[in-house]
C-alpha cells in the first residue's frame, strides 16, 4: 500500500522543477526579445494559463482524503481503503 | 530588452529599415502539437472511463490522474512555450547601415552575426515549393565581399522584396561611404 500523500509530495517536486524552469524561460525571453507587444502578449497568456492549471488542480486537491492508499495490486478493481 | 531604436553597437543616425522573422508557417507545428496536448488527456478521460468505467469512482486513482494530468499539461505548456520563444528570438534586422543576425538555439545558446551592407556584393532570393509560392515566403542569400560563407534569411516572407530592398540599400550605403571617402581625401590633399 502507498500513501497517497507520496504521490501530492512527488507532485509539488516536480511543480518545484516546473516553475524554476518557466521562471527561466520568461527571464530568457523578456530579457533577449525586441521590445514588442507580443513579446508581452505571449508571456502574460503563458503565465496565465500556468497559474490557471495549478489554482484549478490545487483546488481539487484540497478536497482530497490524504489518509488514503494506492493498492499497486488492485488498481484497476475495487475502491482503496484508508490506510 | 532590445530596442529597435537603440541596436547594441549603432550609430546616432542609424535607423531600422526591417525587422523579420520566419513565416508564421514555422508556427504550424506548435499550433498542432498544441491541439495534441489538449486532446491527449480528455482522450485518455474518456478511454479509461470507457475500458473500465468504475475507474473513476475511487478517489483516490481520480487524484492520481489528476496529478498526472496537470503535470502532463504544465511540461507541455511549457515545451510549447520555449518552442515559440526559439521562433520568436530569431530574427534578422536590417537598418540603414548594417543587418544583424539574432539566432537563439534552444534556452541558453545565442548567435549574434553582423554585415555592414556596403560589404555586400550579390543577394539572392529564393522561393521553392507550392506552399512558400502560394503564400510568398523563401531564403535570402546574401553574399559578401572576400568570404564564401553566405548570409542567410530562413523562411521569411516577402522574400523578393527584401531581397531589392536589401540591395537597394547596400548601394546606398556604398554611396554614402564613397562620397565621405572622396571628401575625406579632398579635405586632406587641399
Amino acid at each position: 500500500m502507498i500513501p497517497l500523500s507520496i504521490f501530492l509530495i512527488a507532485w509539488l517536486i516536480l511543480l518545484g522543477i516546473y516553475v524554476l524552469l518557466a521562471l527561466v524561460s520568461m527571464t530568457q525571453m523578456i530579457r533577449f526579445s525586441v521590445a514588442s507587444s507580443m513579446t508581452y502578449f505571449s508571456t502574460g497568456v503563458f503565465l496565465l494559463v500556468a497559474i490557471l492549471v495549478i489554482s484549478v488542480t490545487g483546488i481539487y486537491l484540497m478536497t482530497v482524503d490524504w489518509t488514503l492508499g494506492l493498492d499497486m495490486g488492485n488498481i484497476f478493481q475495487g475502491p482503496s481503503i484508508p490506510l | 530588452m532590445i530596442d529597435l531604436q537603440h541596436l547594441p553597437g549603432s550609430t546616432p543616425d542609424e535607423k531600422t529599415v526591417a525587422l523579420l522573422r520566419r513565416h508564421w508557417t514555422s508556427l504550424v507545428s506548435l499550433g498542432i502539437s498544441f491541439i495534441f496536448i489538449l486532446i491527449l488527456p480528455v482522450g485518455t478521460f474518456f478511454a479509461v472511463g470507457y475500458a473500465v468505467p468504475e475507474f473513476f469512482d475511487d478517489p483516490v486513482r481520480t487524484t492520481l490522474f489528476v496529478l498526472g494530468l496537470s503535470t502532463f499539461f504544465l511540461y507541455a505548456w511549457l515545451f510549447l512555450y520555449q518552442h515559440y520563444i526559439d521562433y520568436h528570438l530569431d530574427l534578422w534586422i536590417v537598418t540603414d547601415n548594417r543587418i544583424l543576425n539574432i539566432e537563439q538555439h534552444g534556452l541558453f545558446a545565442r548567435t549574434v552575426a553582423e554585415l555592414r551592407l556596403h560589404r555586400i556584393q550579390d543577394v539572392t532570393a529564393e522561393v521553392h515549393g507550392f506552399l512558400h509560392t502560394m503564400l510568398d515566403y523563401g531564403n535570402v542569400y546574401i553574399q559578401t565581399a572576400g568570404e564564401t560563407q553566405r548570409f542567410q534569411f530562413e523562411d521569411i516572407p516577402h522574400p523578393n522584396q527584401i531581397a531589392k530592398l536589401v540591395l537597394d540599400l547596400a548601394e546606398k550605403n556604398r554611396q554614402e561611404e564613397l562620397g565621405e571617402a572622396v571628401e575625406e581625401f579632398q579635405n586632406g590633399s587641399g
